[in-house]
């Protein structure tokens, strides 16, 4: 059940309906809607993974109470080494073994014999590793106390609109929301029906449309040449911009109107004008976690090695961030790449601040695209075709751009549209940075409306309803 | 939130309302649209043709009809389209046949994909049927492979929005403006305007046997016996694609059980000269097949 299926409008609906239907007097009945809900929507994907998330959140709720309540230094390390072995472990099992294997086989030059398992990869189980670790993590420091309503802990690890691709809460932000009586504001209501719809058109309109055309340069780097493969990248980065984006909005829409604030996972990296930027502004909760759990740290443990240390410290966090992702080396390399960078960046310090902000806007837009041909390719292989390609020209690109229209079955028009909406997308994003744009938009009822019916319109006559894909991030 | 609720209920109507309107409005400009092979059938009754050339893209691309008709003084048509799969081949053949239109020789471009279940391109072409829901022949051939059939005909509007990149608004202007480009000529082929080779030299074919893939196949040349219709199959030209020997087997195989030979051109012009890609003939490829379909199948 994809956000941006029919079915999920359903489920929200019906969820949304018994969550503030008045079957308990005090509300009561939440608690258990919203936890059955979360386990329906994840048993939707496959029922046998609801026995690990189960486990995942009793183990660590179990632990860390006992963290909690363990009187011994040395018993809360014991207990918080154990969390660590336990989700990084199931982590390690699910999503890295056989990506170790075939690594461990290849570097023996033992290509082709048969030793990996089928393991079938947990949607979101990166995301929800992450959240109960760092629950754990914020035991153990005594930044949080332990939810010991074992209902709500459990809501706080299953709770749909997050379980999929985050935002990766940390538990003083939601915990506290789950566990206290919500009640059903209005304003909370409108907003979360408008990141829905706002959502809704970003995927549909923008991202999906986008996706065939970065998908055929991606696949096939040699029928289209140099021209057409750096516009697939920058096909690509709409893309993702607005499937990320537009999840984001989902699942915080989807919060909303069950009275919940999520976390902003996303806030027009685009806009950045440094890589150090750009991080706290695309998928910020998982840039956060790594930043509180890993660089932090690092940078702490090797403060004696002065910038070297700290440079070495952001490049490891961003080879591991670059796993994270999926267990690949191209993913490793991209990590790694823009850990370098950003090694660099940090190095050059704020002399860089100095720098006319167009250059600096350009330098960053060309780490991050660069880093995309390692993040779309499927395969090394592929990343060095589709590499080596841009750099090849001399085709007619008229003919490249109908070839491409074609393979997408686009016309110039719907092409043009594409195009539109994706401009529309930025100038909105970049409008909307200005303090006034909200209370603006607040004071004009009638363009706020008319820009609803756009919304509704554009999904109506342009959303991709066929061929629909899943949020990128749900693969991670 | 009672509110908030009858705001959200007038939304819906609204949309409800204008689906129930644009419904009906988008259908009959279709259905007097001239843009696609299925609004071409529609209006295609009581036609006499000595033969009928139907497939995919390579079917579509590859054979000059005019010459054709020329060379062998006969009235010939194309109803070959892009991405055309069995499934809709059957499918243009029934409603072809029931319009009163008959043909003597139905010439069949088959590939190796028709046995796979590769689709060429990105999806089915069926949803070239959109307009013609209500038409109980196609809808009860469309129903019977996916139900979703059901709501696209009774859910007002939902076939417009679903396949709007077909016959959304664009496509629903330009034919009420008579300004949809038709991507074939008067003959129904399309014919490539150039020579370049825009190809690769490691195209990968990877197919899939599907054991039931061959079922349309063997209703149409049933339905081609019923009708006194004699078929001729021929697979297009290939460059640099390697296609497994099992599936050649099977196409092959499919052809011998219903007593039919295959008129094999796979390796026929295998030079980059022929070539716009590793699958579309150009001009100069074009005209080299259509010369060796006449001269080996159609008018030997």
């Amino acid at each position: 059940m994809i956000f941006n299926s029919p079915q999920f409008l359903v489920f929200l609906a019906v969820v949304f309906a018994l969550y503030w239907a008045p079957l308990t007097g005090d509300g009561r009945h939440r608690i258990p809607v919203l936890l059955l809900a979360s386990y329906v929507f994840y048993g939707w994907w496959d029922v046998r993974f609801l026995a690990l998330i189960l486990f995942s959140s009793l183990f660590n709720q179990r632990m860390a109470i006992a963290i909690a309540d363990a009187h011994a230094e040395r018993t809360k390390d014991r207990l918080i080494l154990a969390v660590l072995v336990v989700d990084l472990g199931l982590l390690f099992f699910f999503k890295y073994f056989n990506f170790f294997l075939d690594s461990l086989q290849v570097a023996l030059g033992m290509d082709g014999v048969p030793w990996t398992l089928a393991i079938a990869l947990p949607v979101g189980i990166s995301f929800f590793t992450f959240q109960t670790l760092g629950y754990c993590l914020d035991v153990y420091n005594e930044d949080q106390e332990p939810m010991r309503d074992l209902p709500v802990f459990f809501t706080f690890v299953s709770f749909f609109p997050l379980l999929l691709a985050g935002p990766i809460e940390r538990g003083n932000d939601l915990l506290p929301q789950l566990a206290s009586p919500r009640t059903y504001r209005r304003e909370q209501l409108v907003e979360g029906l408008r990141l829905l719809l706002i959502g809704a058109f970003k995927k549909m309109v923008i991202a999906d449309r986008f996706a065939p055309l970065a998908d055929t340069v991606f696949d096939q780097p040699s029928l289209f040449g140099g021209l057409i493969g750096g516009l697939g990248v920058i096909f690509f980065a709409v893309e993702i911009y607005a499937d990320f984006s537009a999840y984001s909005d989902i699942a915080r829409g989807a919060g909303k109107l069950l009275g919940i604030d999520l976390t902003r996972n996303f806030d027009r990296p685009y806009f950045s004008f440094s890589l150090a930027e750009f991080w706290t502004r695309w998928h910020i909760t998982l840039n956060t976690w790594f930043r509180d759990y890993l660089y932090t740290p690092l940078a702490y443990g090797m403060r004696n090695r002065g910038l070297l240390g700290v440079m070495v410290a952001i490049t490891i966090t961003f080879l591991l961030s670059g796993l994270w992702h999926g267990p690949t080396w191209n993913f490793v390399l991209w990590g790694l790449w823009l850990g370098l960078f950003m090694a660099v960046e940090l190095a050059v310090g704020v002399r860089m601040t100095r720098w006319p902000k167009p250059l600096r806007w350009l330098l960053t837009m060309g780490v991050i695209l660069t880093s995309m041909i390692l993040f779309k390719a499927k395969t090394l292989g592929k990343a060095w075709e589709f590499a080596g390609n841009i750099l090849t020209f001399g085709h007619d690109p008229v003919f490249l751009i109908r070839r491409i229209l074609s393979y997408t079955e686009q016309t110039p028009f719907s092409f043009a549209m594409t195009l539109l909406f994706g401009v529309m997308l930025f100038v909105i994003d970049h409008r909307s940075a200005r303090p006034d744009f909200i209370p603006r938009m607040e004071r004009r009822p009638m363009l706020r409306y008319a820009g609803y019916a756009g919304l509704l319109l554009a999904l109506l006559f342009f959303g991709v309803f066929v061929d629909q894909k899943a949020f990128i991030y749900f693969q991670f | 939130m009672k509110k908030l609720i009858l705001k959200l209920l007038l939304v819906v109507g609204l949309l409800a309302l204008l689906a129930v309107i644009l419904d009906p409005l988008f259908t009959w400009i279709h259905r007097h649209g001239n843009g696609t092979k299925a609004q071409w059938l529609h209006r295609m009754h009581d036609e006499r043709y000595d033969a009928v050339v139907i497939g995919s893209s390579r079917a579509l691309w590859n054979i000059d009809m005019n010459a054709v008709n020329a060379a062998c003084g006969m009235r010939t048509i194309s109803l070959a389209n892009n991405h055309f799969r069995p499934a809709e081949i059957l499918l243009t053949m029934r409603v072809f046949l029931r319009n009163g239109n008959t043909t003597k020789r139905l010439l069949l471009q088959v590939d190796s994909s028709m046995l796979t279940d590769e689709q060429e391109g990105f999806s089915s072409t069926l949803y070239d049927f959109v307009p013609f829901l209500e038409d109980d022949l196609i809808y009860d051939f469309l129903l019977a492979r996916d139900p979703e059939w059901y709501w696209l005909r009774h859910i007002p509007f939902w076939r417009y929005t679903k396949y709007n990149f077909k016959w959304g608004l664009e496509p629903t202007l330009r034919s009420l403006l008579g300004r949809r480009p038709v991507p074939f000529d008067s003959t129904g082929s399309y014919f490539s305007p150039n020579d370049r080779f825009y190809g690769t030299y490691d195209y990968t074919f990877v197919p899939v046997t599907e054991p039931n893939v061959g079922e349309d196949l063997r209703a149409l040349f049933a339905l081609c016996r019923a009708n006194g219709i004699e078929p001729v199959v021929f697979t297009s030209p290939n460059f640099l694609v390697a296609s497994p020997e099992h599936i050649r087997n099977a196409t092959a195989r499919l052809m011998a059980g219903e007593g039919l030979d295959l008129y094999d051109f796979t390796d026929s012009l295998n030079a980059e000269v022929n070539f716009n890609d590793n699958r579309h003939l150009n001009r100069t490829g074009g005209r080299r097949f259509t010369q060796l379909l006449i001269e080996q199948v159609i008018c030997p």
